[in-house]
């Protein structure tokens, strides 16, 4: 064969394998879409570690503005204890 | 009972084979590279089997614009995929096609001029390969997009 025709067959291989290759990977990206493999993927789980971790930071911060809240309290107590007179009644 | 093989082959082929943009930044590269080298080498485009003809008949740059866009296409598509940015799922779609077409024609013209076994017609039947599950990916929008590697 001629180079031209040659080079005319291969750009029609070439089309088919591009065809081929759109169509496969169309039809199992369909398929893998509808299997709930995706639902677990890294980027979900790195998504929901995010906001787990997220929590966490606002659940401590709480925590912490309760525990400074308590020790208030708790020198507030011991001052009045220190205040008390001794004919006072407990 | 049904058969679920073909399921499990490919989740196992996405899953294995970690999360593609190393494979699809590697096609894009050997796409950029020899489209340059075929473009600015005088040689280049004589030392293939499958671009001697064209060579000597002056067309042999055709083939390079074709890879060199190929390149262009994957490599904005990965880099939008990277940082979250538009048109990522279709640039990367359009790279993996034309260089699926690259990669079949190289095959064709192997096998017309009667070299069907060399390295570049093995190496183009794997890229081709892993450009259907480029398209696969890129279809699903995968790696998240903005995602750091998990490499």
């Amino acid at each position: 064969m001629g180079w031209l025709t040659d080079n005319v067959l291969a750009a029609l291989i070439g089309v088919a394998g591009a065809l081929l290759t759109g169509t496969v990977g169309w039809l199992a990206a369909r398929r893998l879409k509808r299997e709930t493999i995706f639902d677990r993927n890294l980027a979900a789980q790195l998504t929901s570690w995010r906001d787990f971790a997220q929590a966490l930071r606002s659940e401590v911060t709480e925590l912490r503005e309760r525990i400074e809240e308590c020790e208030r309290d708790r020198a507030s107590l011991w001052r009045q204890l220190a205040n008390r007179s001794p004919t006072q009644e407990c | 009972m049904q058969q679920t093989w073909p399921r499990w082959l490919l989740i196992g082929l996405l899953l294995w084979l970690g999360h593609g943009r190393a494979m699809e930044a590697y096609l894009a590269l050997v796409s950029a590279t020899y489209g340059t080298a075929i473009l600015t080498l005088p040689d280049a485009g004589w030392g293939s089997r499958a671009l001697a003809d064209l060579a000597w008949a002056g067309t042999v740059k055709y083939v390079a614009f074709a890879m060199l866009l190929k390149a262009v296409l994957s490599f904005y598509g990965l880099v939008a995929n990277i940082n979250a940015w538009p048109a990522s799922r279709t640039t990367r779609i359009a790279g993996a096609l034309l260089g699926a077409w690259v990669w079949g024609w190289f095959i064709g013209k192997f096998a017309l001029v009667d070299f069907p076994y060399t390295l570049g017609a093995f190496f183009a039947g794997a890229a081709l390969l892993f450009c259907i599950r480029t398209v696969i990916l890129a279809y699903l929008n995968l790696p998240h997009p903005g995602m750091p590697g998990t490499l």
